[in-house]
């Protein structure tokens, strides 16, 4: 028990620490853009939670995001806030309410300081909390997890001119790669409890485990075309893709695919 | 010739299109709903999760090998309902049952076996009268100075000012009973409620574990249950808990919760049982099943599952009945004013 504490305990000082190192890291908004953006639209959810049940549970969900983004002469940095709630309901009959809170960072780097044009590398940071209420449970009704992770990312932008007016089409991607998780447990609704009476935080620290690529799971993709007014405020449909597949004490796995229609503002 | 920045381009593009259009490579298809695998997941969850086969010595293989023979592809769904539910059955467990759009099986055996030592009319004509009160579910009447309590079910919710009216109605009065006979249980929330009306400190009445894996002993440490008083003072003076055997679940645990109390005693039968907090899951056809996923244990490591006994065992005589009488009222009377 002490080693496989001290373990969690190594991963998340390195995850912590290298956060730390990035934020630390960022320089001042001098010769920057900044946009903030509202998205609204629905999303199709696929999921399946083997705490509750063996069948996927599909539905529609609403969908509403905000960004922040920051373009500088050779870096491009992203924040989106994410909420997602709806009702998914499985091949027997059954029904489950469903939410989602999603903070999302990209980092992209380039070396065209001339024109925000082609490949872009870099690193994300991803925050999600997912919740599930099925309705035809009376107790251990509800489930949950959180993961917390960092990857590489990639983005694409292809500016289009067309009879004078400025689009754009922008894609960016994410694979994580490590971070900590936790979830519910194997049969109780909350993660797993310290065995002794410890504190909210012990037990908080207890329950988390170490996210790792290839146990767990968490692609992102998203594609959207813009338009650009002269004054650099934006309209755009967006189209976002997602993976996650964490493995927790009852594996969850869910795929969400998200049209939304965008508003970005030039600060 | 293709440079590089093209080919990740539009090996870019592929790759996106290739995700978005596998959803099904990444979310497997859900398993068949035939009737063999509707049952081999109904056993294999239960071996999974089920929380008392070691305690109640149970060879849930064997009882596999017992019906599994019974399921072919072509049965219907009336009669795989039927041998599910006589599986299910053989776990003698009232919070286990299967439930379809057309009917649930239950486990009623717990409640069959137990002698009634409950006359809900006799009660209502000749204790209770028309003249007694109502405080949300709690009937109550004062009876030779004692109030008398009836709670039919834990289903029904219990509130502040309920509380209020019986504790003030209490004040000067030699005692309580309060009646929980044939109560099949509810919602634990109304128990601790009800019971934090008599006592003054927190008091731990019992040990909860719960399933953490697929072994058969596979559980979380024990873990403290406890009863908080309330906050707008409780009742100490003498209690008589009414209990037989077909109070179950919820009451089971009530009892319980009352029994470690010092100034409580237990009168009548041992509770039904119903230890076990009842979890489910979803078979590939959509019905649900549910099942005992926690065991409780009493002070003394004894299981809630089995009931929690009386202090006095006392049962209702026949030629009391008949003259419209309640022994175990009646006995709780002259305990409570003996003891007064």
């Amino acid at each position: 028990m002490n080693i496989h504490r001290g373990l969690k305990f190594n991963y998340a000082f390195i995850v912590i620490f290298g956060v730390f190192l990035i934020l630390i890291s960022e320089n001042g908004f001098s010769q920057s853009s900044q946009y903030i953006g509202l998205s609204n639209g629905i999303q199709g959810i696929a999921g399946r939670d083997l705490g509750f049940s063996q069948l996927k549970y599909t539905g529609i969900r609403y969908v509403l995001s905000l960004g922040y983004e920051v373009k500088k002469p050779n870096r491009s940095e992203s924040l989106s806030l994410n909420f997602a709630k709806g009702t998914s309901n499985s091949r027997g009959g059954n029904s489950m309410e469903t939410w989602s809170l999603g903070l999302v960072s990209h980092t992209l780097y380039h070396r065209d300081t001339s024109r925000y044009k082609g490949f872009r590398y870099g690193w994300s940071l991803q925050n999600e909390l997912n919740h599930r209420l099925h309705q035809r449970f009376a107790n251990f009704n509800n489930r949950m997890d959180y993961f917390t992770s960092v990857g590489p990312a990639i983005g694409y932008l292809f500016p289009i001119s067309w009879e004078d007016k400025k689009l754009g089409w922008n894609t960016k991607a994410h694979m994580q790669g490590v971070g900590f998780k936790f979830a519910s447990d194997y049969i109780s609704s909350v993660p797993p409890v310290i065995e002794s009476d410890g504190t909210v935080g012990d037990s908080l620290w207890y329950a988390t485990d170490v996210f790792w690529i290839g146990r767990d799971w968490s692609v992102g993709c998203w594609s959207e075309i813009r338009y650009e007014t002269s004054s650099g405020n934006s309209l755009g449909v967006q189209y976002q893709f997602d993976f996650q597949q964490l493995s927790v004490a009852q594996e969850v796995i869910r795929v969400r695919n998200s049209i939304m229609l965008n508003i970005c503002v030039r600060l | 010739m293709i440079s590089f920045g093209k080919k990740l381009k539009w090996g870019m593009i592929a790759l996106c299109l290739i995700i978005c259009s596998c959803e099904e490579l990444i979310l497997p298809s859900d398993p068949p709903s035939h009737p063999k695998e509707i049952f081999d997941q109904l056993w294999e969850d239960l071996q999974f999760r089920y929380a008392f086969f070691s305690h109640k010595n149970i060879d849930w293989f064997e009882i596999r090998e017992k019906y599994s023979p019974q399921i072919t592809s072509d049965l219907d769904d009336m009669k795989l309902f039927e041998i599910m539910g006589n599986m299910l059955f053989e776990l003698k467990d009232g919070h286990v049952n299967l439930e379809s759009t057309f009917g649930r099986s239950k486990n009623w055996e717990w409640f069959a076996i137990h002698p009634k030592d409950y006359n809900e009319s006799n009660i209502y004509f000749n204790y209770l009268t028309v003249d007694h009160r109502l405080s949300g579910p709690l009937r109550h009447k004062v009876i030779d100075s004692v109030l008398y309590i009836n709670y039919r079910s834990f289903t029904s919710d219990i509130t502040d000012p309920n509380m209020d009216a019986i504790l003030n109605r209490c004040e000067g009065l030699r005692g309580i009973i309060l009646d929980i006979r044939n109560n099949a249980g509810g919602n634990l929330k109304n128990a601790y409620k009800l019971a934090s009306g008599f006592t003054g400190t927190q008091v731990t009445y019992a040990h909860q574990r719960m399933k953490n894996g697929p072994g058969i002993n596979e559980f979380t440490a024990w873990r403290p249950m406890i009863v908080n008083p309330r906050k707008k003072g409780f009742f100490n003076g003498n209690v008589v808990v009414l209990t037989n055997g077909r109070a179950y679940s919820a009451s089971t645990f009530f009892a319980q919760m009352m029994r470690v109390l010092p100034n409580v005693v237990l009168m009548g039968n041992k509770t039904g049982g119903g230890g076990g907090t009842p979890a489910f899951g979803e078979l590939p056809n959509g019905w649900i099943y549910r099942f005992s996923a926690t065991q409780t244990i009493d002070l003394d490591g004894n299981q809630l599952e089995d009931g929690v006994p009386a202090d006095i065992q006392i049962r209702l005589r026949r030629s009391d009945e008949i003259k419209g009488k309640d022994t175990l009222i009646d006995e709780a009377l002259l305990y409570l004013s003996a003891n007064f």
